[in-house]
């Protein structure tokens, strides 16, 4: 069984992103380009498959401008016995690509395709679904254990989804996608990069694989995510208040609630930590036992009685006073020099009953 | 390094130079001796107070005053931390020309002060090339403006070099302006394994003339220290796990070029394979694995911390000679205690570490409750004096060796306190007292940085 590795060249993982000045795309003269991490660890578990014995071969592909060469080379000092080098310029989006991999995959018919589950510089993550979809082969995507069964022809695969792990058992040929945790790996050495100078890279053109480059996507702009802003410190109370009330944008925050509104499915809406009541707004920062419990011990402290006040907006209203005592407490050094701020229970007491 | 525990009931930080030069007018006034701080990193306990000197700590000292782009040279004061220096420097295409573990905490003043030498000394030189002019305030607290800019400049004595390297006991720097190379693009690391020693030499004189223009670094380390590594720091890989080899060697080389850069690397590690000088060898293929392999190098300090109790020696010597040492060392200490050897090849320099479970000079208390059958419980404390062994094995014996055979005591981590009174071992009686000499003209009163660098007989 031959196994397939597709190999991107893109900007090292170390190096900080650039802007180009006209917002065209990423700066990539004089930045220094390496092998996709991903695709490393996908070319990794090629080689270990076949170090086990169950692959003949491992020929690594790459498609773009004629450096990826150099990414090929890497690849063959890894260890893959020989390399296509697909001639294209270097923005090729997913479906391009995994056109002509279905079409290298026709020419090589290899057993397996492995892929990385995505280039660190677009982040697509689309090209192996795609080119599964186009094969018509079975897909493990998110790959983060690969057990072969020659005899069976099958693939058993570890994958890492949301809330732990899931097993499938493909059908051979199939296309796998490496996440993170799959191996580690390993160096080019010095025998091994020796070895690769007399391996082959055979090129190839869109032309003779008969795929149309062509794509119904095109980059409009390319920016930098905005800067965070910077904090700011309040002067009183008062605004403080005020900006939670009207700033804060409470209701946004992602309890079980918001979620399951704003469509995402859920196994319940109700608070995880009672789990008696919907996990609302109001119920999550006041309403829920150990909460509210904390509330009530903190208006003792006041010297206030919050056992009519509803929900949070009214707690802030009700206890502006003992907001302000508290927060000068905490933090108004001047007047309480003598106070340390520690978040365990006896300091605070101990430091109420003196002031 | 838990070996040397100041004692100083003030510290002070001043903000400018201004403000540096007012504290010793008025210390200078008083006697009151100080000790000027930087990140704190020495290794020879420099930086420590000794009995109750005033801490002069400059990290608020910290902005960069100016940057020429086109003649690389930066200006800024001594308590700018060298990894911000470094960044600042990245940004703007340029590096700094020097590069040592501590980084992240060390600042220039303390490298110009002590003349700290590190990973780039190879290619760059030492802080004496590259160190264009300073501001230092003497003892007195009178300023001296030497932050001169130019590269070429013959107008009398070149004050600035004795400051460079006297480790605050002549002045203390404010204010340094450094040459700065520019950054080159093209960097590639090769970690390789050598089978002897005779292997890692013949393999410096061979980059030397292939990789000429383009080595940037040439360190070495022996399988302890990898051992060391391994064992000690999280996360470390070692990229040649197939066999065990007795000798690892780190080659740098940056260039301008990457693909004539990398061919030149690899023509020249294929002829030393083949010629059987590299038994095996990986070459980094992204700044990832590039900064991995640099870690276990830089690791070394810190695993040899995690370890247990470690002395350290930081000697120059003939590069044939260096590691007689580390082995006439085993020879003599046997199975107490482990003998590591690395350092800067490249440099002739050779930094030995000897690595027991514990400090075995230290004296120990011990507390035991006593209860007796009808008395009170009593509290015993016990004294436990142990005596010098493993100390007494290796000083004098490594000074002496060193001196036997032409070497410095002190590569790069210069005096302190910790060699101050061996300065004999590297320098000749007519050298040392010129020397002090020059420390009385300078500071007359003797508060600089007291008991350190010269020996106390000399001055006192």
């Amino acid at each position: 069984m031959k196994i397939m590795v597709a190999i991107k060249r893109v900007v090292d993982y170390a190096v900080k992103i650039r802007i180009k000045s006209d917002k065209s795309g990423v700066e990539t003269t004089n930045v220094k380009m390496s092998m996709n991490p991903f695709c490393e660890i996908a070319l990794e578990e090629a080689l270990k498959i076949k170090e086990s014995g169950l692959a003949s071969e491992v020929i690594a592909v790459s498609m773009g401008p004629v450096q990826c060469v150099d990414t090929l080379r890497t690849g063959l000092a890894m260890g893959a016995d020989r390399a296509i080098h697909v001639d294209a310029p270097a923005t090729l989006f997913p479906l391009s690509v995994a056109k002509l991999l279905k079409a290298l995959v026709e020419v090589e018919k290899p057993g397996l395709l492995i892929l990385g589950k995505q280039a660190i510089d677009d982040d697509c993550n689309q090209t192996g679904q795609m080119v599964a979809g186009l094969l018509n082969w079975p897909q493990g995507t998110f790959a983060s254990k690969v057990v072969l069964d020659k005899e069976k022809k099958v693939a058993t695969v570890d994958r890492e989804v949301d809330g732990g792990l899931e097993t499938l058992c493909l059908d051979l040929p199939a296309v796998l996608t490496a996440d993170l945790r799959l191996n580690q790996p390993r160096y080019a050495t010095l025998p091994n990069i020796m070895k690769a100078k007399s391996k082959p890279i055979k090129k190839m053109t869109a032309e003779e694989l008969k795929v149309e480059l062509r794509s119904d996507m095109e980059v409009v702009q390319v920016t930098e995510p905005p800067k965070r802003k910077a904090g700011v410190i309040l002067s009183s109370v008062d605004e403080l208040v005020d900006k939670l009330k009207n700033e804060a944008h409470i209701g946004r925050l992602p309890t079980r609630e918001a979620l399951h509104k704003r469509g995402i499915e859920l196994d319940s809406v109700l608070c995880p930590r009672c789990e008696a009541e919907v996990q609302s707004v109001n119920h999550a920062i006041f309403g829920c036992g150990e909460v509210k419990r904390m509330w009530m011990a903190m208006a003792n402290w006041w010297k206030m009685d919050i056992s009519n006040v509803e929900n949070f907006m009214g707690l802030l209203d009700t206890t502006r006073d003992g907001v302000a005592v508290t927060l000068s407490r905490l933090f108004g050094k001047k007047r309480y020099g003598h106070l340390h701020i520690k978040f365990g229970r006896t300091v605070i007491e101990r430091s109420l009953t003196k002031t | 390094m838990h070996k040397y525990k100041g004692s100083s009931k003030l510290m002070l930080q001043p903000e400018n130079t201004e403000e540096l030069s007012q504290i010793l007018k008025y210390c200078n006034s008083r006697c009151l001796a100080v000790v000027p701080q930087g990140g704190n990193t020495g290794l020879v306990g420099g930086s420590v107070p000794v009995f109750d000197e005033v801490i002069i700590n400059t990290r608020r000292m910290n902005s960069i005053i100016s940057f020429d782009k086109v003649s690389g040279v930066l200006v800024c004061e001594a308590g700018c931390i060298l990894e911000n220096l470094i960044s600042f420097l990245d940004k703007q295409g340029f590096i700094m020309p020097l590069d040592l573990g501590a980084k992240g905490s060390c600042q220039i003043g303390g490298n110009v002060s002590t003349n700290a030498g590190g990973l780039r000394l190879v290619r760059y030189g030492s802080l004496h090339g590259t160190v264009l002019g300073l501001e230092v305030v003497l003892a007195n607290g009178d300023v001296m403006d030497m932050l001169g800019t130019l590269r070429k400049d013959n107008t009398g004595y070149d004050l600035k070099h004795l400051f460079i390297g006297s480790e605050g006991s002549l002045g203390i720097i404010t204010k340094v302006s450094i040459l700065t190379p520019p950054k080159l693009s093209s960097v590639n690391i090769a970690f390789l394994a050598c089978q002897d020693y005779i292997s890692c030499q013949k393999l410096l004189f061979e980059a030397k003339r292939r990789l000429g223009e383009i080595l940037s670094a040439f360190e070495f380390l022996d399988s302890r220290a990898m051992n060391l590594v391994l064992n000690h720091l999280d996360g470390v890989r070692n990229p040649l796990p197939s066999s065990i080899y007795n000798f690892y060697v780190l080659i740098e080389t940056t260039g301008s070029n990457e693909s004539s850069d990398k061919e030149k690397l690899e023509a020249f590690l294929v002829h030393a394979m083949e010629s059987g000088l590299v038994s095996d060898g990986a070459l980094a293929q992204d700044l990832n694995q590039a900064s991995s392999f640099w870690h276990i190098r830089e690791g070394i300090p810190e695993a040899l911390m995690k370890a247990g109790a470690v002395y350290k020696y930081d000697l120059s010597l003939p590069v044939e000679k260096m590691y007689d040492l580390v082995e006439e060392m085993r020879i003599r200490l046997g199975a107490e205690a482990n003998v590591v050897g690395y350092g800067h090849l490249g440099d002739g320099n050779l930094h030995l570490n000897v690595s027991t479970p514990q400090y075995d000079d230290a004296v120990r208390f011990v507390f035991l409750l006593h209860k007796s059958k009808n008395g009170p419980t009593v509290l015993l404390l016990i004294i436990i004096r142990t005596p010098q062994q493993i100390l007494a094995q290796i000083e004098p014996f490594v000074y002496e060796w060193t001196s036997r055979h032409h070497g410095s005591i002190s590569a790069e981590h210069g005096l302190g306190l910790m060699k101050a009174e061996k300065i004999y071992y590297s320098k000749s009686a007519g050298t040392v007292q010129l020397m002090a000499s020059i420390k009385k003209l300078l500071d007359p009163s003797g508060i600089l940085n007291p008991y350190k660098v010269i020996p106390q007989s000399l001055l006192s």
